[in-house]
């Protein structure tokens, strides 16, 4: 009996010693071992080399930016809810710095409580855009500013009311003095100033930009062959180009509901109906939930719905690179994973003290 | 040649030049110009044409585009254009011509058509 059980110890130690030599071994290998098993996608840095030049940082279009006291005067502005009806909402109420510049709801909501039609998308980036809102029905950020404050469901104060409110407001003279020349206020000033601060809102590097710059291990290997698949076959890349990944198109990419999306604004083309922009990617996983009607819950979601070719297909608008993709469950982790690499690091953001 | 085979050798001719002249008055008043679309840009930010003139966008790049104008002069819609398709577009009237690109807003072209 001494002799079976000395037998076993040997072998449970023999067993042991092999477990723990795999184990260490493992951690020796290249980045294939990251890319579970059975999967034969390793991806070499260096075939990746011509695909990371098309995501370097673009600087911001326009010449000299406006001056530090135009910047304070938008951010004071953008954070006032004295701009609303009932003073309780302002652009940060929705656009709020803490869910990176969104509210992490499916639809906003506006006055009253009430739900709005549509997400509320990031102001992260915009800076670079070259339309606004979910249909592109504003071509600038200086048009687009007015449009919530006045907006009856939105912050519901129309742009009269809300110039004499900011006149009476002492200590806001001297910023619009300070930003404009003079302490007249107009709602072409509001507009601009808060354009200017919005153009400050830019995202800073994530682990994906380190890997750009050249730190091999900056990201995973499952990222890795997520940043190839975004190019390649899932198709990714067509519309999520460029340091930004948005080139700021409109397509329908097969979402369900009613929403007929840029139609409305540019009727009688068919490639318009259900279109809506395509959002920047940086810090998307921030972002929750997606989509213009915040209906694709996760990432992985998200994933899905493109992997499907759409959860609709509409024949007259369907986007042409929207399509089944074929990706393996694997394909779809990497993916995921390669998007999380678009985080920068959380940041506090200061509220400026609000003039009496 | 008999004289009535030479009426008719003649009478024909002169039909068939007269035809001749003019398709080829026709073609020669519309002159072709050809935008590509690339990289998601119009190869030109600008262009100058003649009324009866044509205008084919071709799309060379590798995604879709949709170029399509509302100007009261010169409304039109190109439709959905996959990579490699054209399509043309005759410009009747004069003055100016705003294209865009539906699906590609950055996409701007002015088009002055003159007499």
């Amino acid at each position: 009996m001494a002799r079976l059980m000395k037998l076993a110890w040997f072998v449970s130690l023999g067993i042991g010693i092999l477990a723990l030599s795999r184990a260490a071994m493992g951690e020796g290998l290249t980045y294939a071992s990251s890319v579970g098993s059975g999967h034969s996608s390793v991806v070499q840095d260096a075939e990746l080399e011509p695909l990371k030049v098309k995501y370097r940082r673009a600087p911001l279009p326009g010449g000299v930016g406006p001056s530090a006291a135009r910047i304070e005067l938008g951010r004071t502005l953008f954070f006032d809810p004295r701009l609303s009806r009932a003073s309780s909402i302002s652009c940060a109420s929705c656009h709020n710095p803490g869910f990176s510049w969104g509210d992490g709801l499916p639809r906003g909501v506006g006055f009253g409580s009430k739900s709005l039609g549509r997400r509320t998308p990031t102001v992260l980036n915009v800076g670079w855009g070259e339309a606004f809102f979910w249909d592109g029905r504003a071509e600038t950020l200086e048009q687009q500013a007015l449009g919530p404050i006045a907006a009856p469901g939105e912050m519901n104060l129309p742009h009269d009311e809300m110039v004499k409110r900011l006149q009476g407001i002492a200590g806001y003279r001297p910023m619009f003095a300070a930003a404009f020349g003079d302490s007249n206020v107009t709602k072409e000033k509001v507009a601009q100033a808060i354009a200017d601060f919005e153009r400050t809102i830019v995202s800073t590097d994530a682990p994906f930009d380190r890997w750009l710059q050249g730190d091999k291990n900056a990201i995973s290997g499952s990222a890795k062959h997520g940043f190839a698949l975004f190019n390649g076959k899932a198709d990714c890349a067509k519309c999520h180009s460029g340091w930004r990944f948005t080139d700021d198109s409109f397509h329908d990419i097969g979402t369900l509901g009613d929403d007929e999306g840029r139609a409305k604004i540019l009727p009688g083309l068919d490639s318009m109906n259900h279109a809506f922009k395509t959002p920047t990617l940086r810090d998307v996983a921030r972002r929750a939930p997606y989509m213009h009607d915040g209906s694709e819950a996760t990432l992985e979601q998200v994933v899905e719905l493109y992997d499907k070719g759409g959860r609709i297909r509409r024949p007259n608008s369907i986007a042409t690179e929207i399509h089944p993709l074929s990706l393996t469950p694997q394909d779809r982790a990497d993916l995921v994973a390669f998007l999380l690499t678009l985080n920068s690091p959380s940041q506090a953001v200061p509220v400026p003290p609000l003039p009496r | 040649m008999s004289a009535r085979a030479l009426t008719i050798l003649a009478l024909s001719v002169l039909t068939l030049s007269a035809m001749s002249m003019s398709v080829s008055r026709v073609v020669a008043a519309g002159e072709k110009h050809v935008v590509s679309q690339k990289g998601k840009s119009f190869s030109v930010t600008e262009l100058h044409v003649k009324v009866g003139d044509v205008v084919e966008f071709k799309n060379d790049d590798d995604v879709s585009h949709n170029v399509f104008s509302v100007s009261k002069i010169q409304p039109f819609n190109t439709k959905m254009q996959t990579p490699g398709s054209e399509a043309a577009v005759i410009f009747t009237n004069e003055g100016t011509v705003e294209v865009r690109c539906a699906i590609h807003p950055g996409m701007r072209l002015k088009i002055q058509v003159a007499k």
